[in-house]
């Protein structure tokens, strides 16, 4: 029957052995953790030492504090996406369809913060807007406070606010600019334009984004941790990790706070699926030189300024206060008490200097792993016709709903008996998963653009598949392969949800340990960290993009 | 009614417009033909306004809506022009009906008016039946025809078309052809219509304005065009031709005599502006070439036939000329062997001087 059904798609044994292989792994990698913690909720005790069964832990759902927690995320995580959205939208106008001068600066500020992370900017803002001593509030006055609801909603949000950037930049680059030309020559003007045309035609990338980055932004841990906790302001993801880490541990509840949460994200994502599949209508690409830009005449000023402040907030003020505050001895607004002990601390200290070296060993280790993984499945996806090649995809993409902290909790449930457990590789385990869409997505995006005739010539002169595939696919890959490599080390290197539950002494990565700096109050060593951290992720980005010249657009187009 | 003076457009190297002047009289189809590349869409852009030029001035009606020289530039929606894009840009997002309602819109048209405007747009170019339609459910036709009525229904002065027809299959193009004049004919407007398929030009046009790399190289009826181009790119884009190479021997009262280098002498009735001993060139059309009977008299040349191609309502023959290949359209009742000696024939009237 199977091998009947395989026949008459055209699979061959071999390709059954590998498609049926890959499925297996990545139901393995999605469900395995997942079924866990979903097991994990109705039983008593701990990871490792279960008890009997049990519905005490949902006894939680029946307090009216957890629904305030649950309502504080949401407002959080939609605040975080509006302020996202009105940053980056508007950013991504200017840059792509205006005459706006300094163009390729204005997109590496909107970029750069997409490359480091919302954790690190939001270390620096401990600096620049803390209520007491904060940079802006004494040197300008302003009555910032960072550690408040709105404060992690605007921290959070002008981080968050690059993937809104790239999204829209990379649907205005898509959009034919007749349509827009059309609307003028039917004597629309430029609002009117805008509003009835251009805003709906990117519609459906602008909620893709919206839509991931609400996702992303309710799992948030970093920022909401080092801006909430001092506020007593406890927000899902920081509920699962207080819940596991204080004593005494309650997993219980941590765990249906962990299933609230994924149960938010994966609902919000078959939200999205569900409005984008109604009235969904695909843009047709433009021909590219025609790309009309529309002149901003007297407000090139005002447009050119709104950018400057997003740099200025979002990069150079953040990077400048870090650089001040590692070279000092504590912290402090004024420009004394200079030292290089936070600096020399790292490579004095052994340990500091192995968690960075286990970092890096991880994240290349890893990135290649997860590089190799994702190849195979987007092949399978869109180069292939074997049945179940959708499911495959659909299960890759899966793990875009589940929040890093939520994963480090069911990797534990999950795990804790192994003999891997305390190993690395839990943690290489649990980034695979978590960062596979992205894989998928963009050697995805790669492949489709690879016309199948190509291959199909290749097999018509003689070629095998494997050839054809070593040959043809691969050369045309290579750039794609490239830039997710890049893409996955850095997501790798500097994620810290799904660590921090993971980490133990002798697994120990780099941005917990920055982190751990900030809980013993080492604000100065924390800043020199974070610096660090930085400087390794810009010196791989700029070695590939310099050095090896490689393209790196593809991973985030 | 649009009258375009001195318009040069400069792309970084590229002249796209080198110093183009035209006019459009009122009620007329001009069409700009050309090669792929030779700057008739930037032309179009220009008047549209989509484009700035780098100098030259553009005038519609008595409005001047270009004027590069003297600072003034009226962005497009100030216009007032129709426009039917290559790609139709008709709108995704927006039903038949929307797309069609939206420059009313535009002026603040509302209620019932609107609505009266519309479907008679929509009848124009008979879609009243799929106004409720998404772009997506209907065919390339059927969205060509709703970019035609959209720039229709604010019943503007200048239409512009953008190589409109380029995207269907070849009888909905000859039928649209048909539509959009009859529409013009109906309705009444003024036309710029870019295509870079000649017979589409012949066919749709009142007058024609050919391109060669930014630069007019001929207006004039399409049957000035043909049967009188100016020089030899205009010869041999508009339809085929034998172009020889000669020298201007002797001018007389019945035209002039050219001799090629190979010793052939061909009479032209025409010659007007060269002189004896210019380099010039003769067109003669394929279908000017005639296989008579007996060699002598006037423009007879022995040739040898070579190869020979039945189309059905002709048969197409490649000759040798003492040493030109040229090529003829013979009736399908004239058969020879290839190999045959015969002599060509053709009135000097149809043998046209060109001097470039
Ligand atoms: N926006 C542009 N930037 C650079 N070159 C352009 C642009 N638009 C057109 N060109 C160049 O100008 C020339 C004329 O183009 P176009 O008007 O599109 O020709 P046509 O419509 O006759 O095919 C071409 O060489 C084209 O490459
Ligand atoms: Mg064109």
């Amino acid at each position: 029957m199977t091998i009947r059904l395989l026949r008459a798609s055209g699979v061959t044994p071999a390709e059954f052995a590998i498609l049926s292989s890959v499925t297996l792994l990545v139901l393995w990698l999605v469900f395995y953790p997942t079924l866990w913690l979903g097991w994990a909720a109705f039983h008593k005790g701990a990871p490792g030492d279960t008890g009997p069964w049990t519905l005490d832990n949902f006894a939680l759902l029946f307090e009216g504090s957890y629904w305030r927690l649950v309502g504080r995320s949401l407002y959080v995580g939609v605040g975080i996406t509006l302020v996202a959205t009105l940053i980056g939208v508007p950013l991504a106008w200017l840059t792509v369809k205006t005459d706006m001068p300094c163009k390729r600066l204005v997109e590496l500020s909107a970029i750069l913060p997409f490359f480091t992370s919302t954790f690190i900017g939001g270390l620096a803002w401990i600096f620049l807007g803390n209520p007491t001593n904060g940079l802006l509030k004494l040197w300008l006055g302003l009555p910032v406070n960072v550690y408040s609801m709105s404060g992690i909603i605007w921290v959070t949000g002008i981080y968050m606010a690059p993937y809104m950037f790239l999204f829209t930049a990379a649907a205005l680059k898509n959009m034919d600019t007749t349509y827009e030309e059309a609307s003028f020559m039917c004597g629309a003007g430029l609002w009117r334009t805008l509003t009835r045309v251009t805003l709906p035609l990117i519609l459906p990338a602008l909620l893709s984004g919206m839509s991931l980055v609400l996702v992303i932004s309710m799992g948030i841990f970093g920022v909401a941790a080092i801006l909430g906790f001092p506020a007593k302001i406890v927000l899902l993801a920081t509920e699962i990790y207080a819940k596991s880490v204080l004593t005494p541990p309650n997993y219980g509840a941590a765990t249906v706070c962990g299933l609230t949460l994924m149960g938010i994200t994966a609902g919000l994502i078959v939200l999205q699926r569900w409005i984008l599949r109604s009235g969904s209508y695909a843009l047709v690409g433009g021909r590219g030189f025609r790309l009309k830009l529309y002149p901003l005449g007297k407000w090139t000023p005002v447009a050119l300024a709104a950018c400057s402040v997003y740099a200025l907030l979002a990069v150079i003020l953040p990077g400048l206060v870090l650089i001040k505050t590692s070279f000092q001895s504590y912290p402090t607004p004024r420009f004394s008490q200079w030292t290089l002990d936070n600096w020399t601390a790292f490579f004095e200290k052994a340990d500091l200097l192995q968690t960075l070296l286990r970092s890096l060993y991880l994240s290349t280790f890893g990135a290649t792993f997860c590089v190799v993984l994702t190849a195979v499945i987007a092949y399978i996806v869109h180069r292939s016709n074997v049945p179940g090649r959708r499911f495959l995809e659909q299960v890759s993409v899966m793990p875009i709903g589940i929040p890093g902290i939520v994963m480090g909790l069911a990797m534990i449930w999950a795990y804790i008996v192994w003999p891997i457990w305390g190993s690395i590789w839990v943690l290489v385990i649990a980034y695979m998963t978590l960062f596979m869409p992205y894989g998928v997505r963009a050697l995805g995006a790669t492949i489709v653009q690879i016309h199948p005739e190509l291959e199909e010539s290749s097999r018509v002169h003689g070629a095998s598949w494997l050839r054809t595939f070593w040959r043809v696919v691969m050369p045309l890959l290579r750039p794609g392969i490239y830039s997710t490599w890049i893409l996955l080390f850095i997501i790798f290197i500097r994620e810290i949800s799904a660590a921090v539950l993971l980490t133990s002494i002798n697994t120990r990565l780099f941005p917990v340990l920055i982190f751990e700096q900030w809980t013993e109050g080492y604000l100065n060593v924390m800043s020199a960290g974070a610096l660090l951290l930085s400087l390794i992720m810009l010196a791989v980005i700029a070695l590939f993009k310099w050095g090896f010249k490689i393209d790196l657009s593809p991973a985030y187009r | 009614m649009i009258g375009i003076e001195n318009l040069s457009k400069v792309f970084g190297e590229t002249h796209a417009l080198d110093n183009v002047s035209l006019q459009a009289a009122k009620g007329e189809m001009l069409v700009l033909v050309g090669p792929s590349g030779c700057g008739k869409t930037t032309c179009l852009r220009c008047i549209a306004g989509l484009e700035r030029p780098t100098s030259g001035r553009i005038r519609v009606g008595e409005r001047m809506i270009t004027a590069i020289e003297e600072g003034v530039f009226l962005p497009p929606e100030k216009r007032e022009i129709g426009m039917v894009f290559q790609s139709y840009a008709v709108w995704p997002h927006m039903t038949v009906f929307e797309n069609v309602a939206y420059p009313l819109r535009c002026q603040g048209a509302r209620g019932d008016a609107l609505k009266a405007r519309v479907m008679e747009a929509l009848k124009l170019v008979q879609l009243e039946a799929l106004a409720e339609r998404y772009s997506s459910q209907i065919s390339g036709g059927q969205q060509q025809r709703v970019a035609l009525a959209r720039s229709l229904v604010s019943a503007p002065k200048l239409l512009l078309f953008d190589e409109p027809l380029s995207n269907l299959d070849a009888n909905l193009r000859l039928q649209m052809r048909i539509e959009i004049k009859e529409l013009q004919r109906k309705l009444g407007f003024t036309a710029v219509y870019v295509t870079h398929d000649q017979t589409e030009a012949m066919a749709i046009a009142d007058r024609i304005a050919i391109m060669e790399k930014g630069v007019l190289r001929q207006v004039g009826t399409p049957r000035d065009i043909y049967e009188r181009p100016a020089n030899a790119f205009v010869a041999s884009f508009m339809g085929t031709t034998n172009l020889l190479e000669g020298m201007l021997a002797a001018k007389d009262t019945a035209g002039a005599v050219v001799t090629t280098a190979s010793g052939l002498e061909v009479r032209v009735a025409v010659a007007v502006g060269a002189a004896a001993g210019d380099a010039v060139r003769v067109s003669i059309r394929p279908e000017a070439l005639q296989i008579c009977a007996a060699p002598g008299g006037v423009n007879a040349w022995p040739a040898t036939l070579r190869l020979a191609t039945y189309l059905g309502e002709s048969i197409l023959y490649r000759a040798d000329m003492l040493g030109h290949g040229v090529e003829l359209h013979a009736r399908p009742s004239e058969t020879y062997p290839a190999g045959s000696a015969v002599t060509l024939n053709a009135d000097p009237a149809d043998c046209i001087l060109l001097r470039e």
